[in-house]
């Protein structure tokens, strides 16, 4: 049990900004029992409909309980904040991860695991009858052993309605701040039509994932929204890229970027670039690994296979029991709980600079 | 027919093995594991007939209508609802599910499982009681939403002393819980029109000296929450009598006024929509005027200030302009 009291917690470091400006995430130390939490401060008064997001997110949450899923354990209000207590994941998103330390793509040992592992987390929230639609980088973090845990279940959505059991969702889910999330939802989940979507839209979605993975950079992230979609109705699918999916250079820069989303999103430098070109086209990434990827992307809901059969795919038997996630991503340096990092102090002044009250006195 | 294992249990025998099952764990002698066991075992055969699962259909209407029999007859919906806190993590939820799915059992126009509500309301106290527990609150606040679908439950849930404690839940610092509570709250008062005005119009003062001090919140979520809430309220045409006593109360000017100037904005703005009402409003009484008459050019002043930024909000400004408008052409009743 966690304590829902700000005094309880003594903020050690900023972990990052998130939601768009409106939440801001710490390290933080529960002083009852000396355990480092991660605590996500949203800035309530700032959003206006996004209260009830949280409390979806919360909700949602509280129903789960898998080892890959990021659990819940406390939530209170200081002020105008809203603060959630949840384990701290030391090594942050794999987003994070890619943009930091790997914009060529993880490892195709350390893609294994987490794909597995967010495999596990759907197939349990599949079980529970939830379909998560954001499955994506940002939103699956890793831990201080390796533990992989699926987030963003504020998009999470319950095929289970009043009582009833529906076969098939038809609403999009909510927004992000930038609707970037859209680039990674399926084609038949885009399409808006009477069909609707089941829990397989998730499918595709780890399917886009395993190319951010591989390839550092988000499929699609180069093309505009409306191109984006209708590629994905008409079937074409973004890929592993390796010396047999990544041809020689011969195409001039911007024409390579847009096919193949070569952008890291970081210093995208010419340099950069060819580098990038360089690790691609002389990498091979395992036939199994082209094969899971297809699978999963496949444009036909029908077609895909489920979470289970996902995981007894033969691109896992790779994985032994002694593989050690962070040992595979050596150079990704944890999150440190700094006592003195000033800049979260900084930040909880700026934030007490803005309450400027008005001085009209009433006359009662 | 299964190829392995027992042929499927009818209603009634599920029914007994899972009250069996229940009665032991809330005995809570040394074999409450197994006990533990069998319950969570049962719920899911019974969810599984309700629900069907991946690979089989929900079980055919006289199946579902026998089991719902057993359900009344045994009472064993109000058992299981006491002795959730003892049931297990996905034993909990599946309790509240099997409850969601019968209580929207109809035959024709009827609602059996609302009407043996009716007759045994210690189920909705309990589960209403259930915002005291942070172990099954939410799962208590899932069933109570799908009971205040129903007017005749509403009914029971709002005329009951039990009500009053929601404003206790709303304010408990676990916020998962205070927000669950309420959304409860909240659908209690406003999805049956008629059975809220008739309820708000009879228990007038004992509803809003306890809304008061919700108003006046320490915890910001709450007091922006109830708020807003009492403006929706407030606006409601069905409440027409509710506002206009509202309104008349001075007490209440002088809240919304302060709250115009609050550090939130939020709170800003939702307190100008009730501010709006008393401004409006073409028969002030002599208080209500004389506050706004002696406050005239700092309100005055104030609104040609506030949130100037929302200039694309139409109905907003023009709703200021107005107000704007009415306040500087005040004058004293001349008597």
């Amino acid at each position: 049990m966690f304590n829902p009291d700000i005094n309880d917690y003594q903020i050690t470091s900023i972990v990052k900004e998130c939601c768009g400006g409106v939440a801001v995430v710490y390290s933080a130390l529960y002083k009852p029992s000396n355990q480092n939490v991660a605590l996500k401060r949203y800035f309530v008064d700032k959003t206006k409909e996004n209260a009830n997001l949280i409390q979806q997110d919360i909700l949602t949450r509280k129903e789960l309980q898998h080892t890959n899923i990021l659990p819940y354990l406390a939530s209170f209000v200081n002020g105008r904040e809203l603060y959630i207590v949840s384990p701290l994941m030391t090594f942050g998103s794999c987003r994070d991860i890619l943009d930091g330390y790997f914009q060529e793509g993880l490892p195709e040992l350390a893609c294994a695991i987490v794909l597995r592992d967010v495999l596990l987390a759907l197939q349990y929230l599949h079980k529970q009858l939830y379909i998560h639609r954001s499955i994506r980088a940002s939103h699956v973090l890793i831990g201080a052993n390796g533990v992989v845990r699926v987030s963003g279940l504020r998009s999470a959505a319950s095929l289970m309605v009043r009582g009833r059991r529906q076969r098939q969702l038809h609403n999009l889910p909510p927004p992000d701040s930038d609707n970037s999330n859209l680039m990674w939802l399926s084609p038949e989940l885009l399409e808006q039509n009477l069909k609707g979507y089941d829990e397989r839209s998730d499918i595709y979605s780890v399917g886009v994932l395993s190319c951010e993975l591989a390839n550092g950079a988000v499929p699609f992230a180069e093309v505009p929204t409306t191109l984006m979609f209708t590629e994905k109705v008409r079937g074409s699918r973004p890929q592993l890229l390796d010396c047999s999916t990544f041809p020689e250079p011969c195409l001039d820069d911007s024409e390579m970027k847009s096919i193949y989303n070569t952008d890291s999103g970081v210093g995208d430098s010419a340099d950069a670039v060819s580098r990038l070109r360089q690790v691609y086209t002389s990498r091979k990434l395992s036939d199994t690994f082209h094969h899971l990827s297809e699978m999963a992307l496949q444009r036909d809901p029908e077609k895909r296979p489920t979470a289970t059969q996902l995981l007894n795919h033969l691109f896992f038997k790779q994985i032994r029991r002694t593989d050690y996630l962070p040992g595979l991503i050596g150079r990704v340096k944890p999150i440190k709980p700094d006592p003195d990092d000033m800049s979260a102090l900084l930040l909880q002044e700026q934030m007490a600079d803005m309450d400027i009250e008005k001085t009209t006195e009433w006359d009662f | 027919m299964p190829l392995f294992g027992k042929s499927q249990k009818s209603p009634a025998e599920l029914v007994r093995s899972l009250k069996d099952a229940v009665t032991a764990l809330e005995r809570g002698d040394k074999k409450a594991e197994k006990a533990q066991e069998d319950v969570s075992k049962n719920l899911v055969l019974i969810k599984n007939m309700l629900y069907g699962t991946s690979d089989a259909e929900p079980q055919t209407d006289i199946i579902v209508a026998q089991l719902a029999q057993e359900l009344y007859n045994t009472n064993l919906l109000l058992l299981l609802i006491q002795n959730l806190n003892r049931i297990d993590f996905e034993g909990k939820k599946d309790v509240a599910q099997v409850f969601n799915n019968v209580l929207r059992r109809q035959i024709g126009t009827r609602s059996p499982t609302v009407e043996y509500i009716c007759t045994k309301p210690e189920i909705l106290f309990t589960l209403m009681s259930g915002y005291e527990h942070q172990e099954i609150a939410s799962n208590c606040g899932t069933m109570l939403r799908e009971c205040a679908r129903y007017e005749a439950l509403a009914k029971i849930m709002l005329y009951s002393d039990d009500f009053y404690n929601f404003f206790r839940y709303v304010e408990v610092s676990t916020f998962d819980i205070a927000s669950d509570a309420f959304s409860t709250f909240k659908e209690l008062l406003t999805r049956h029109k008629m059975l809220c005005a008739e309820f708000l119009e009879a228990n007038y003062d004992k509803v809003f000296s306890h809304y008061q001090r919700l108003l006046n919140s320490e915890n910001y979520v709450t007091r922006r929450q109830s708020l807003k809430l009492l403006g929706e309220l407030l606006l409601d045409r069905h409440n027409f009598s509710i506002m206009t006593r509202y309104i008349t109360n001075p007490d209440n000017l002088k809240l919304m006024m302060n709250m115009l100037k609050e550090k939130s904005r939020n709170i800003q703005f939702e307190a100008f929509h009730v501010f709006k009402v008393f401004v409006a409003n073409p028969n002030k009484p002599k208080p209500i005027l004389d506050i706004l008459l002696r406050n005239q050019d700092k309100l005055v002043d104030f609104l040609t200030k506030f949130h100037t930024d929302r200039s694309e909000d139409e109905q907003f400004n023009d709703e200021k302009a107005y107000l704007i408008k009415q306040i500087k052409e005040l004058k004293p009743l001349e008597h």
